[in-house]
């Protein structure tokens, strides 16, 4: 179900994996972010869309998103 | 002879001298009374403590002694004449006599010469019956003046009426210097003065112009300490003087003062701010003291109203069918789109009660955790930022903490328009030599202001935060200012490790950053060292801080630095956000965001989720529901479709206005609880008028985590107390939630949240307020936090990589525009744009450098075209310097000025707090003809 324009989910995705402060572990610390904080239907509208349009979101970003 | 209980002591009562702070110990004796006082008492205080109250006139113990009236005069054994009691300290085995004839001949004498130059209209003073003056004569026994009023007086002297207020008698004054003291010691202004000598000594506003021309900020400091009608409320004078009185608490900032409502029925009168309130000590601001005439304002809605469409008129009904409609539509969306389909905000200002039993619905009535609260778009990155390195979502001090901090770190904050009462007490601590680091775009007013100058100015540019704290770390780590001991007891150490390695990169250094912050790094180094090596450091910031696309990791910096120079667990340190709203902590606390209950327990803890499925009968989700920018994004797809807002006007305060316009049209159902009639409630379908604080039975809770009851001043105007609606509305939605009265609502909360697991109203009542952590473990409450070891165990130490912000200037939009609020208004308004504060405030304008404002040709009072990436708003510009070049500056207390037309949707990584702060945007000229 397509909540919401996926382009912003894009950008707040990507804006939290440039600031979480795990910079070592920083997909799974993004996954675990989206899944605390997120509500599932965003985290499937993202996926969804990532689906087709990879090239979107940051590597730390896809990693995520196949974690959660 | 036995010694007087000092727990027996009234504090309400006035004790002429304020109360010292020593832990050594002496014994007096007053008539025969023996007493045990800190050692610096004076005997006016002492006589007070034992009930031999002494006569008194420019004593009051919210100041310190004057000792100009000479009517508090006493006799010491051993010592010649008749000394000051209020400037006479006692001294172990003093004796000394309170009541004598030579002290009734000598007392009777100096009234004799005050009413000879003072109207004896007693009975139609507004004052009579609440006259200290009056009182005194009383008391000494006055009967008859020798001296006749037909010398050389002040009885003709003028009335200056010009704030809106309070009125200035000067026939009545004494010149007792009450007042004048008022404003230097408490309120810290220093607008008042005694001018002129002798005989044409008077009291002088900024030396000699009217209050409302003066420096005068309106506290009423003045007005509470003046013992005759001199400064006397105007609503007094009008109404009477009250006959009864309630306890209860401000609905303005988050300093959450304690005020004593007065009234003549159910007629405020005025109020009074309570000297026993824990956060205020008995000091008010220019909204809580005087700004609550909206409470009554004609634009007040007190009956529910509906409409099919937004299109069509309003529609009065009756309670039930408002409520049912509501939910009729609501189960209809539901039915349609499924059950995540309608959500909830709750407010700020409103009572912990009302808030728990929104969310509660929101979670139990419509079934899904879609519940949201403004807290998202101003302290959210607080709650975040503080429960990682801390382990809990609030500040860590009282207020009163501050008195012992000796290097203040003042960040994104502007405490003497936004939390003037607190700001009185920080200036305090200031003029007695505490020092100041402010780091803000503006030169704020404490920057430089009487008798303070901050040590440092770090003037930032806006959106540079996280550099500047970054830095200061560095400096900390580099040149070995580490409070090692702190770290290793108290501190998770790999984190600390990871840290500290993290901050010593020489990117993270003052000079490395110096170009992005415009902060020179020789000055952010001094700073850095002066906060560092200061025995008491402690940090307070506000919105300056979080509206911020990286707000949540700037909170993190500033614990990061608190816990690496061990400012955290004791007195005069920690880290504390000064809240925005009077309910901000609390309306977090009780469960209003998405992803977590009651006490920040995730939504996905299986023993917290238990406790509320047990006692409620529910079935709650474990995952989050949708934040506020998610529910308009929502909307504007089509899958999100009602909404209940309490009391918060989403379309005046959230960012980027069209786009929260176009997310509320799209919406099939959207309830608006409040006093008035926002801009929200232009897209509601159904109205629910709303109560003010002035008829709530509930509890508010302060930026320092204390819980202050709020009392019914006066009947509901609308016949329900707003959590009844709500619950009216759950019942209509088909879950079952009933209460008879606030106290019950407090009483589950206590239930089901292991911090407020001691508090009941029956407790507030008895201890006056409470700061949470309140439980078995700490049955007192908890005014200062992590004091052995920090919530979550030990400090947690996070990096903190300074990311730009992607709102930047470009050659279009050169200027980057910050917001902020000022001393007469509030948020959006709402409240003080329906007093006569606006008389401080008529419009919001834009500050604008001169450089900028001449290569635009801007002058003062120019109408200016302010265009940002998302819309344009118009307003009047002023030139100053208080914002550097390149910053400009406005305020959002009025609709029409726009502030958030042009705000952007960017915001915090961590909460979604919008990033308020940082917009950049070209000013010119404006081409099109403004009415006014």
């Amino acid at each position: 179900m397509n909540q919401q324009d996926p382009k912003t989910l894009v950008k707040m995705a990507n804006q939290i994996a440039l600031n979480i402060p795990d910079r070592v572990n920083t997909s799974q610390a993004v996954g675990a972010h989206l899944v605390k904080y997120w509500a599932p239907s965003l985290i499937a509208t993202l996926q969804d869309y990532v689906v087709s349009h990879p090239n979107e979101v940051s590597e730390e970003v896809r990693a995520a998103l196949t974690t959660v | 002879m036995s010694i007087f209980p000092l727990d027996r002591i009234d504090t309400s009562r006035d004790f002429g001298t304020p109360a010292v702070d020593s832990s050594e110990m002496l014994t007096v004796t007053i008539d025969g009374q023996s007493v045990e006082i800190p050692a610096g008492t004076s005997v006016m205080r002492a006589a007070a403590i034992v009930g031999s109250s002494v006569p008194k006139l420019c004593a009051t113990d919210s100041l310190d002694a004057f000792g100009s009236c000479r009517l508090c005069v006493v006799e010491i054994d051993g010592r010649r004449g008749t000394p000051a009691s209020c400037t006479t300290p006692c001294e172990p085995g003093m004796s000394v006599t309170t009541q004598s004839p030579r002290l009734d001949k000598l007392r009777k004498g100096v009234m004799e010469l005050y009413i000879s130059d003072h109207p004896l209209d007693c009975l139609t003073c507004p004052a009579n019956g609440d006259c200290e003056l009056q009182d005194m004569a009383g008391i000494v026994g006055l009967r008859d003046v020798r001296y006749k009023q037909i010398g050389k007086n002040h009885l003709d002297a003028p009335t200056d009426d010009s704030n809106p207020y309070f009125s200035f008698d000067e026939s009545k004054c004494i010149a007792c210097s009450r007042c004048v003291r008022a404003c230097d010691e408490i309120q810290g202004t220093f607008a008042l003065t005694i001018s002129g000598r002798g005989f044409d000594s008077k009291v002088s506003a900024s030396e000699g112009l009217k209050f409302i021309d003066s420096e005068c900020v309106s506290c009423g400091a003045c007005v509470q300490a003046c013992p005759t009608s001199t400064l006397q409320e105007k609503t007094v004078i009008e109404l009477g003087v009250p006959t009864r009185e309630v306890k209860t608490t401000c609905a303005y900032c988050g300093v959450g003062c304690s005020f004593v409502a007065e009234l003549r029925g159910n007629e405020l009168v005025r109020m009074v701010p309570d000297k026993d309130g824990g956060a205020n000590a008995g000091h008010s601001c220019v909204k809580g003291r005087f700004a609550w005439g909206y409470a009554s304002h004609v634009d007040r809605i007190t009956s529910p109203m509906i409409r099919e469409a937004i299109t069509d008129d309003w529609k009065e009904v009756s309670w039930d069918e408002a409520i049912g409609f509501a939910a009729n539509r609501l189960k209809a969306l539901q039915a349609e789109s499924g059950i995540d389909s309608i959500g909830g905000i709750t407010s700020s200002r409103c009572t912990n009660e009302e808030v728990f039993v929104v969310q509660k619905m929101v979670r139990a009535a419509f079934g899904n955790n879609n519940v949201d609260t403004c807290a998202r778009v101003c302290h959210s990155p607080t709650g975040y930022g503080l429960k990682q390195t801390f382990g809990e979502s609030a500040g860590t001090q009282d207020f009163k903490s501050v008195e012992q901090s000796d290097v203040i770190l003042l960040i994104g904050a502007n405490p003497t328009d936004a939390h003037p009462v607190f700001a009185s007490r920080m200036k305090q601590v200031l003029r007695k030599g505490a020092q100041l680091i402010v780091v803000d775009p503006r030169r704020i007013d404490l920057v430089k202001t009487a008798h303070i100058r901050a040590a440092h100015h770090l003037q930032l540019l806006p959106g540079t935060n996280v550099a500047i704290v970054n830095a200061m770390g560095h400096v900390v780590v580099t040149e070995g200012l580490v409070d090692k001991g702190f770290v290793l007891d108290r501190c998770d150490m790999v984190s600390f490790n990871a840290w500290q390695d993290f901050i010593a990169l020489p990117e993270n250094s003052p000079e490395a950053l110096e170009s992005s912050t415009g902060v020179s790094a020789e000055e952010l180094r001094a700073a850095a060292r002066l906060y560092a090596s200061a025995p008491n450091g402690s940090i307070y910031y506000g919105l300056g801080v979080t509206e911020h696309s990286q707000g949540s990791t700037m909170v993190m910096a500033m614990a990061n630095l608190a816990m690496a120079t061990g400012n955290i667990g004791r007195e005069g340190v920690g880290v504390n956000p000064l809240r925005g709203q009077n309910n901000v902590q609390g309306s977090c606390d009780m469960g209003s965001f998405p992803h977590e209950f009651s006490g920040y327990r995730h939504v996905s803890d299986d023993s917290a989720r238990e406790i509320f499925n047990q006692l409620w009968g529910t079935s709650i989700s474990a995952v989050p529901g949708l934040r506020i920018p998610n529910m308009f994004d929502s909307a504007i797809a089509k899958t999100f479709r009602g909404i209940y807002i309490q009391g918060e006007d989403i379309a005046q305060s959230d960012p980027n206005i069209s786009h929260v316009v176009a997310a509320l049209t799209a919406m099939d159902t959207v309830i608006v609880q409040d006093l008035f009639l926002n801009e929200t409630a232009k897209y509601a379908h159904v109205f629910l008028p709303g109560t003010s604080f002035l008829e709530k039975d509930g509890t508010f809770t302060n930026a320092e985590r204390r819980i202050n009851r709020v009392r019914p001043v006066m009947p509901s105007q609308t016949g329900m107390s707003e959590w009844e609606v709500t619950c009216a509305l759950s019942q209509a939605m088909g879950y079952d939630m009933h209460y008879d009265n606030g106290s019950q609502i407090m009483d589950e909360i206590a239930a089901t949240t292991p911090t407020f697991a001691g508090v009941s109203f029956a407790k507030l009542d008895r201890e006056g307020s409470l700061q949470w952590p309140c439980n078995d473990s700490a049955p007192n409450g908890t005014p200062i936090m992590h004091v052995k070891k920090f919530v979550r165990g030990e400090g947690q130490f996070i990096t903190t990589p300074y990311v730009p912000t992607d709102e930047k200037t470009t050659r279009k939009f050169p200027l980057l525009l910050t917001t902020g609020r000022i001393l007469s208004q509030y948020n959006v308004g709402a409240q003080t744009r329906r007093t006569d504060n606006v008389i401080w405030h008529e419009e919001d304008v834009l500050d604008i450098h001169e450089a900028d404002a001449l290569e635009r040709g801007i002058s003062e009072g120019t109408w200016v075209e302010v265009s940002s990436r998302v819309g344009a708003t118009r307003l009047r510009a002023r030139v100053t310097d208080k914002v550097p070049a390149g910053v400009v500056y406005t305020t959002f207390h009025y609709p029409v000025s726009g502030a958030n037309v042009i705000t952007t949707d960017n915001s915090d990584w961590a909460t979604n707090c919008p990033e308020y702060k940082v917009t950049a945007v070209q000013v010119q000229p404006s081409t099109m003809v403004v009415i006014a």
